[in-house]
Formats: structure tokens, sequence, C-alpha cells
């Protein structure tokens, strides 16, 4: 499997994925900066408390990464299909299950990983830089760090499975603008919202569409092996 | 000679309308097996059927004289195969597709990869993408993939599709190395009857959906007839010194001024000889033979066949 992984890495290019995720990281930290800069003379400041700064990277990274899924699925699965290149990889001696599952295990790693190291970089980065100017009252202390690890890390794990969620409307209709508009939507259902009152912050939701998306990860597998390629 | 591949009853039906319908291939150890049919008449579908691509809605694959099943990956290392057009990962150059070719298949030897290029004469490409290749540019570096590995079975579907006529000789060439020195067995399918007609050792022709006809191309050989064809406007004298002077009696008379003599005892020259000494009136004398394509439209019924 780790052979299959590293063959579709290779195949893809995928390590130019990293320079992307870099400069999604860049953006969502300069947005942030600029918010934190614009608001600071306001009555209600948007971010009144190192929680609600966390909140908000968890909320951006969150939305920026279950779409950047979407473009992998849509160069892995996707476009295999539509250049027609699927013919070739099921000629291959190795079980199209395997096949399949290599690629998807890419998709939730890679936005798992992202989203944990991206949340902790750009967090950091803010707080150092708060550190200087100081326009988040509030205090830093362990136990809440601690606890916003956790949630960090629960939010990555769930986001990778709602990543596989646009896999679903991208094989139906074997369609890369269909994989990335769908992702957008689920982005858009999630995070929309204002203050405390977001889908995505309820757990029982987030569970349930990671649920959906592993769903459609398994079904995709499962059922690969008696389809015909046409 | 062993069978190596045998469809028995192999049927797919689209939509209740069946592409192939009921068809038994027998390909034979070390041959060339030439897949002839009008386009769209099943070819690529029995193809993929054979490649696991599609699977069959009834009938089996035999393969090594092992059924065939949707989970049968281990035989695929065995076959090396172009279906439709050549696809390539197209960002990478040839040299890149090959070596993932290699590590999917399981075959590390790292000569075979620059002896297959050689083979086809695909040199001076290294830095350039797929992408940037003409059709028969790719048309090459799918056949060097496909026999990279050293199938037991070659399957080329449309081989010499986008080839011009030194690519056709030298890829013709190249096949018959690959069957020869290699031993390998390959099933090439072509809508070019001239084409399959100058490599195969057997033929089978496909029309919608149905093998009309499995044949070795020595039976067939033999089975053309060759006919001396005189044009005369003196037909009933000429008749006359065939069947006195010269004895014939094996000759048919087409029309007012065409008399064709099948008997094969006498040469153009001695005949030529007889008539004009005969004072027959001669427009045109000449050698002629049923060829294969007259056999050949005759099955596929007159259609789609150049």
């Amino acid at each position: 499997m780790l052979k299959l992984i590293s063959l579709e890495i290779r195949k893809n290019k995928l390590k130019t994925l990293l320079t992307g995720a870099a400069i999604v990281n860049l953006a969502i930290l300069a947005f942030m900066i600029m918010v934190i800069f614009v608001d600071q003379n306001e009555s209600e400041p948007s971010f009144a408390s190192y929680a609600d700064m966390f909140e908000g990277v968890f909320v951006f990274v969150k939305a920026a990464y279950i779409i950047f899924a979407s473009v992998i699925i849509s160069k892995l699965v996707i476009d295999e299909y539509k250049n027609n290149t699927i013919t070739l990889l099921f000629m291959y001696p190795i079980s199209r299950k395997k096949l399949m599952t290599a690629k998807i295990l890419i998709v939730f790693a890679f936005t798992f990983i992202a989203i944990i190291v991206s949340d902790i970089v750009v967090g950091a980065i803010l707080i150092g830089f708060n550190s200087f100017v100081e326009l988040i009252p509030g205090e830093l202390s362990l136990p809440m760090i601690t606890s916003e690890l956790i949630k960090l890390g629960a939010n990555a794990f769930y986001a990778a499975g709602i990543a596989l969620i646009p896999l679903y409307f991208g094989m139906k209709k074997k369609s890369v603008p269909a994989t990335i508009v769908s992702a957008v939507l689920v982005t858009s259902l999630i995070s929309g919202g204002f203050d405390q009152a977001r889908l995505g912050n309820l757990a029982a939701v987030s569970i349930s569409l990671g649920l959906i998306g592993a769903g459609i990860a398994y079904m995709a597998i499962r059922n690969i092996n008696h389809k015909d390629i046409a | 000679m062993t069978t190596i591949l045998r469809t028995r009853n192999l049927t797919k039906t689209y939509q209740g309308k069946e592409a192939v319908s009921n068809v038994n291939m027998n390909i034979k150890q070390g041959e060339i097996y030439g897949f002839l049919g009008p386009n769209g008449a099943g070819k690529t579908t029995v193809m993929k059927m054979i490649t696991n691509l599609v699977k069959p809605t009834s009938g089996e694959i035999d393969f090594f004289n092992e059924k065939m099943t949707d989970h049968s990956y281990e035989m695929l290392k065995r076959m090396g195969c172009i279906i439709e057009y050549p696809v390539f990962y197209d960002k990478l150059t040839a040299k890149e597709n090959l070596i993932l070719h290699g590590e999917y298949m399981g075959y590390y030897d790292p000569q075979a990869i620059g002896e297959a290029l050689e083979l086809v004469k695909l040199t001076g490409i290294d830095k350039k993408p797929v992408k940037q290749f003409s059709l028969g540019m790719k048309q090459r570096l799918g056949i060097a993939r496909a026999f990279m590995t050293k199938p037991e079975l070659l399957i080329l579907d449309e081989p010499i599709n986008g080839l011009d006529p030194v690519g056709i000789k030298e890829m013709r060439e190249v096949f018959r190395m690959l069957s020869r020195e290699y031993g390998m067995t390959l099933l090439v399918s072509s809508h070019i009857l001239g084409e399959i007609e100058q490599i195969a050792d057997t033929i089978g022709v496909i029309r919608q959906g149905a093998l009309v006809e499995e044949v070795a191309m020595e039976s067939i050989r033999g089975q053309n007839t060759e006919y001396i064809e005189v044009v005369t406007n003196e037909i009933s004298k000429a008749v006359y010194v065939l069947e006195h002077k010269l004895g014939l009696n094996n000759f048919k008379v087409l029309d007012h001024i065409t008399v064709r003599i099948y008997d094969g005892g006498i040469s153009q020259r001695d005949l030529n000889k007889a008539l004009v000494l005969a004072d027959v009136e001669i427009e045109s004398i000449s050698k002629k033979q049923h060829t294969l394509e007259d056999y050949f439209l005759q099955l596929i019924g007159g259609e789609g066949v150049a």
C-alpha cells in the first residue's frame, strides 16, 4: 500500500501541493491579521479573546482544506477517468480496490495532517504577532491550549472525512467542476453562520458529515471491482 | 500448439443491445492473431473483456487454462496491452511513463526501457513530456510500453493508427520480431485488411458483434484461385482454340469479350502463342487473382473495410 501511495505521489507530482498549502496558509494568515487590525476600534471586535481567534483560524483552515482536498480528488481520481488513464491503471496486476484505497488514503491523510499543521502554525504565528501588537486581550493558559489542541485534532479528523463527500458528486459525473463545486457547497454549509451558531460547531453535525464522507469512500472502493471501464 | 486464450460464448450487452454476442475465440501460443472487423463491430469490447476492464454479461474467458474472474489480477501480469488509443500520464516524459509502468507491473529491469524505446525508434526525446508527442510517437511509445515487460500475450488495438507508411513497416517488423524472437503471442486488431493480412497467422473476423470466421491464413491462401483473363473481340474463335487446340475445359466465358481460364496447366505465354497462331485478335491478356480482400469483403458484407 505504501508503495502504491508513493507511486501516486510521483505520478501526479503531488509534491507541488506543498507549495499550494503554503500559499493557502499565507493567505489565511494575512486575512486574520487584517481582520485583527481593522476590527481594533470597533466596539465589538471579531476576536475579543484568544478563544475567538482560534475559532476563526479553525474555521478558515477547515474550509480552505476541504476545498483543497477536492482539488486533490480531481487530480487523483476524476482526471484518471477523464484522461482515460484509468484503463491503464486497471490493467495492472493490482486489485482495483487497493488502487482506489491508496488514492483515498492520500486525500484523507493530506487533509488531516494539513489542517493540524496549518492550525498550529497559523495559530502560533498569530500568538507571536499579538505579543507585539497586543490587540487581543486575555492570557493564554496551559489548560486552554490543551483544550484547543484537542478541539483542533477532532476538527481535523471530521474535516478529513467531510473532505471525501465531493468524491460522490465527482464520480457520478466524472467531472472536476462538480467535485470542486460540491466541496464549496459543503464548506459553506458547515462554516456559514455567525458567532457560535455555526453548523460545523455542532459535534453531531460534523461527526455525521464525516461519517457520510467515509461511507462514500467505502462505497467507491467496494463497487469498483464490478464496474465496466468504458 | 497450445491454446493460451479461449473465449466461450462471450457476450456483452449494453442497455439490452448485444455489442458482442457469443464470441468463441481461440488464440494459440506463439501466433499472431489478426482481429479484423469494421469500425464498431465489437473488437475493442472483446479486447476490454480480455483485459478485465469490461465484465462479460455472459460467457467466459480462459487464459492459460484459468478462468478469468473479477479478481483475476495476477494474469494481467502476463499481458501487455494498448486498448483503443495509447494513454499516458502526459505531463511526464516517455521514460518516466515507462518507469512507472514497470513499477506497477512489478517488472524491474533497468535495461528494458532503453531497449524498448530503441526498438520502436523513439530516441532523443528525453526531456519532452508525452503531451507534446504526435499521435505516431504516442503509438510507438504505447507499443514499447506494452512489450517492455516481455508479456506472453500482447494485445494491440489498432496499433498502426496514426503511423506513417515507414512507421507502419517498422512496426510490422517489430511485431514479427517479438513473435519470433521472444515467442510472444500477439492479438492485433485492425479494420485495415492489408495490414492484418501481412502479419497474421490466424484471422478472426468480427461483424456486428459476432465472430463470423476464424481461419488460419495458410488455408485461405490455398483457397485463392488464380486465373488468366483474356479480352478479345473474337470470343467464339478464342473458345474454339481453347477447347480444341489446347484441350482446356476449365474456363468461363464472362460476357461477349471476356473469358477466364482457371486451368493451372497452361502458362500465359503458351496461351498467347496459341491464340496468335490461330489469328485471334487479343485486346488484353493478364493473370489475375481472387484476393483475400474479395474473400473478406464477402464475409463482412462489403462495408467499412478499406
